[in-house]
């Protein structure tokens, strides 16, 4: 290969987590929370053996989905710093996000991030904690902060099967208790919004549509979108590949002519971009769901695994609902 | 020494082309049959009605054909260039991206797909390519008189800055899966070809790649260096601008379509060589013709080798042809 | 050795005996005047003329350093001189189409070498050039001059040969062939028995004797002094960029000259089998 591609595959490899929204794993062994505040919680997060003595109480979060689910826990107070955020917190925790200062756009540097002497980095990519990013993990651990991984984003170890909300729910349940709060209110409000949402799909198919214009990148069988597709009735075109989001090919996409098209509305990607990139390819511009508008959006914050993803899954079924009239 | 008819092998290549793009048409995730697909393709060129919904019937017109037909052009373009470089460098690892055109065009590339400049992704690369290229001109006049060798150390010295700047960018500016579309793009994928890619391709090709192919005699004069051609009454200045300008022409356009694909310009000439000589009369029509056949089936294989997924067809490239070439050169050296 | 004093303070005796017609324009052989090279600011050949007789086998002789190669590659336009003009049989060498020129002049370059695995015939081809287009394909009367001119210099044998592979002897030749398959009126060499060992420096020699017998005019710039004086009619003497003499060999080569131009001590004697002039050297 060309020095100039070398170059490439080696700033690809150390991006390249950067786009694994990937699903997330049961952690293997994870102890339930006892009463004692004072006992350790020990865990093993996507392969890596963490320990909290004591609730942590300055975090930085790295990526929206850790931001937003310790503002879903109440625990806006002990965050110090945000970074690498996906776009606006919704409006339920709006008022406690007020007050969150960023301290980087993208992955922050180790420097950056110890600067503010935090006890915990809670990361919602995997691959945020690397030496040219936010620190690895044992470094950081050695100089006293903890670090965690939002459990559905594990790459290296721990992926699931197939994720499910019962995985979302139990990631949820960990985080609260390393915290020493009590999720189990949330936890039962999410469970009965989940049990609420009527599966509108009707077993119609879709096309999540992530990224990309002349590979489609889309979420496929494992992951965060086969499961809110699942939840709300919908067949995802690509259930049988066997990955959380997979480079796909527009042709298997015309051949089977999706009834809907979910398009991630990402700020570096918008849904008006991909309905752009949809009408330009003479191919694509053909599909019944392109020539009939039958979109679903979904912000990219919320199309992660996390505490938005019932939300997600709410708006999904209402959107099919007012599409079908 | 010949071992292959020149004449026979451009025969049976120029037949293979043919099969090949009938064939690699027909193939594709979409289960459509071979008759649907070419009774399909009739239809569009006036002879009777297509069997396909229109939808389907996009799958063949507006995305298998035009990607098919664009592979063949790229291919032959880029193994076109690989062995005119080769000669006018009169070096044997000289490839059509030396003198800073495949890193111009990324710089280019990725300046639309992550800085978001609002140009057409083709002409930013095919602009990147050629400013390179301006530049090592620029920079190897600068130490005196052009020479090949020259020019090949300024080449290599422009492309380092253009790859350092695109690393920069791509580091600093990528985000979420858009990585992917940049390190698609820098790894060579046909996956964008639509009609205008074929007109840009077969455009290139007609325009400029067969005129560069009737000059293997001028190529063959500059076996000796450049007085004994200038000896023959070869214009031997004039000659290399000339195919230089041309080489930087096809291989800019294919760049700007394809990404750059490695491996087709420089492995395929001398896979040609390796069975008719290096008569360039014979070499550079029929790497032209070799190109175009490869790259129609390492694109097939890109696109369906793992059905739905798509993979970069420059892997592909590159993973099958090394191997390829490995044997032939065993095979040359236990026969002589 | 030349010590470049020396010359500073003689003048350069120039003793051109004019030997054939002294006007360009209506002279035959080919006729240089008032050459000037220069590169990168030096001087390199010092606005001379020279006279080569049609159909005769000249040597071009000097030191090394002198100017034999700029002087051969100006007078067969290879590289244009800065001023000056080359007439061959009275037409315009210089200012002749590229094509032209290189049906009626070729030139051998000293140590023909290439990485390209042409075969011998593929060569010779390459002499054909100037006779056809770009596209036109071989034609039967091309080839029967390339089988010619492989014959002439007797490597018909090594047709299908790789250039390569030959000797240096054998390369000498097929670079000879080549030129000829240009059917050339006049014909330049550039040191073309170096590194040949003694039989093939011979017979390289006398196959440049056969073809002047053909009608072609031979310039070959020869570093042995003896060979050039045991073959050539003709020589010019250059010494730094200037001709220092010019003549026929047996005015031209004499021991005065030959000590003044190369610094060494010259006893002309005779071969007796050949009869020519034999020089040999000793330390002044």
């Amino acid at each position: 290969m060309s020095v100039l591609t070398r170059v490439a595959l080696v700033a690809g490899a150390s991006v390249f987590a950067l786009s694994g929204c990937a699903a997330a794993g049961p952690q293997a062994a994870a102890p339930s929370p006892t009463d004692s505040a004072a006992q350790s919680v020990a865990l093993s997060n996507c392969g890596f053996d963490v320990s909290f003595d004591s609730a942590p109480e300055r975090v930085i979060t790295i990526k929206s989905s850790t931001t937003e689910m310790l503002l879903a826990l109440g625990l806006g107070d002990r965050i110090i710093g945000t970074a690498f955020q996906d776009g606006p917190v919704p409006e339920e925790w709006a008022s406690d996000a007020a007050g969150l200062t960023s301290i980087a756009e993208r992955v922050p540097s180790e420097e950056a991030v110890l600067d503010l002497e935090p006890d915990l980095v809670f990361a919602g990519w995997e691959s945020t904690f690397s030496a040219d990013g936010a620190g690895e993990r044992a470094d950081l651990n050695a100089l006293g902060i903890n670090t965690f991984v939002a459990p559905s984003a594990c790459q290296s170890s721990g992926q699931p099967a197939k994720l499910s909300f019962d995985d979302v729910f139990s990631d949820i349940e960990m985080v609260a208790s390393i915290f020493r709060v009590d999720a189990s209110e949330l936890i039962a409000d999410q469970s009965d919004r989940l049990a609420a949402i009527d599966a509108t799909g009707d077993s119609r198919t879709a096309l999540w549509f992530s990224s990309g214009s002349d590979t489609p990148y889309v979420g496929a069988g494992i992951g965060a979108p086969q499961m809110l597709l699942e939840t709300v009735g919908l067949t995802n075109i690509a259930a049988d590949v066997d990955a959380t989001w997979a480079p796909y090919n527009w042709e298997a996409v015309v051949d089977v002519d999706p009834d809907f098209i979910v398009l991630v509305d990402a700020a570096w990607n918008s849904a008006e971009k991909k309905i752009g990139v949809l009408e330009a390819n003479p191919a694509t511009a053909n599909l019944s769901a392109v020539k009939a508008g039958r979109y679903l959006v979904v912000p990219f914050a919320a199309s992660e695994a996390g505490v938005r993803s019932v939300e997600a899954a709410e708006s999904l079924a209402a959107q099919i609902a007012e599409l079908d009239g | 020494m010949a071992k292959v008819s020149p004449v026979a092998l451009g025969a049976a290549l120029a037949i293979a082309l043919l099969v090949s793009i009938t064939i690699a048409v027909t193939i594709g995730p979409a289960d459509i049959r071979f008759d649907e697909v070419w009774r399909s393709i009739g239809s569009h060129l006036g002879i009777g009605v297509s069997p396909l919904t229109e939808l389907r019937d996009g799958i063949v017109w507006q995305l298998r054909l035009p990607r098919v037909l664009t592979a063949g052009a790229v291919g032959a373009g880029l193994a076109l260039s690989g062995a005119v470089m080769q000669a006018i460098t009169r070096n044997p690892l000289a490839d059509p991206y030396l003198l800073g055109l495949s890193s111009g065009a990324a710089l280019g590339a990725v300046s639309v797909l992550l800085l978001g400049a609002a140009v057409l992704l083709p002409l930013a690369a095919f602009v990147g390519a050629l400013l390179a290229l301006t530049l090592t001109l620029l920079l190897a006049g600068s130490l005196g008189a052009i020479t090949p060798s020259r020019t090949v150390l300024a080449g290599i010295a422009v492309s380092a800055l253009a790859s350092a700047i695109t690393s920069f960018v791509i580091f600093w500016s990528v985000t979420g899966d858009s990585y992917r579309e940049v390190l698609s793009w820098l790894l060579g994928s046909l996956s964008g070809a639509r009609w205008p890619a074929v007109a840009i391709t077969m455009a290139a090709i007609i325009v400029v790649g067969v005129p560069v192919m009737l000059t293997g005699r001028l190529l063959d004069s500059f076996a000796f260096g450049d007085v004994q051609a200038a000896s023959l009454g070869v214009n031997v200045s004039a000659t290399r601008w000339g195919l230089l300008a041309a080489t930087a022409l096809v291989t800019g356009a294919m760049v700007s379509v394809s990404g750059s694909i490695g491996f087709v310009g420089l492995i395929l000439p001398h896979a040609v060589r390796l069975l008719v000589g290096p008569g360039h009369r014979a070499l550079l029509p029929l790497s032209a013709l070799l190109g175009a056949v490869f790259l129609v089936w390492a694109d097939t294989l890109a696109r369906t080798i793992f059905d739905p997924r798509e993979i970069p067809v420059g892997i592909v490239t590159a993973m099958i042809g090394a191997p390829i070439f490995a044997f032939l050169l065993t095979r040359r050296k236990s026969s002589t | 050795m030349i010590r470049p004093e020396d010359h500073n303070e003689r003048p350069p005796t120039v003793n051109t005996e004019s030997y054939g017609p002294s006007s360009a324009s209506e002279s035959s052989g080919l006729v240089g005047e008032r050459i000037t090279i220069t590169a990168d600011g030096t001087l390199l050949i010092d606005n001379i003329d020279c006279t080569v007789a049609r159909g005769s086998l000249s040597a071009l002789v000097g030191p090394n350093g002198a100017g034999k190669s700029t002087l051969l590659r100006a007078l067969t336009a290879v590289k244009l001189p800065a001023s000056g003009t080359v007439h061959f049989d009275g037409e315009d060498l210089l200012g002749m189409p590229r094509r032209q020129r290189a049906r009626l002049a070729a030139f051998v370059e000293q140590d023909a070498a290439t990485d390209s695995a042409l075969t011998v015939e593929m060569v010779v081809k390459l002499g054909r050039l100037p006779h056809q287009s770009l596209w036109e394909a071989d034609s039967p009367e091309s080839a029967a001059v390339v089988t010619a001119s492989l014959d002439t210099v007797e490597m018909g044998a090594f047709r299908e040969r790789e250039f390569q592979s030959l000797s240096g002897g054998e390369k000498q030749r097929v670079m000879l062939a080549r030129a000829l398959a240009q059917q050339p009126q006049l014909l330049t060499l550039d040191e073309p028995t170096n590194h040949l060992d003694i039989a093939a420096q011979l017979s390289v020699l006398e196959l440049l004797d056969h073809l002047r017998t053909t009608g072609v005019t031979v310039l070959a710039a020869l570093h042995d002094l003896s060979l050039a004086a045991s073959y050539c009619d003709h020589i010019i003497v250059l010494s730094h960029g200037r001709v220092v003499a010019a003549g026929t060999t047996e005015a031209v080569l004499t021991e005065a000259l030959i000590a003044d131009v190369y610094g060494v001590r010259a006893s002309i004697l005779r071969n007796p089998v050949t009869g020519k002039p034999v020089i040999g050297f000793s330390p002044v």
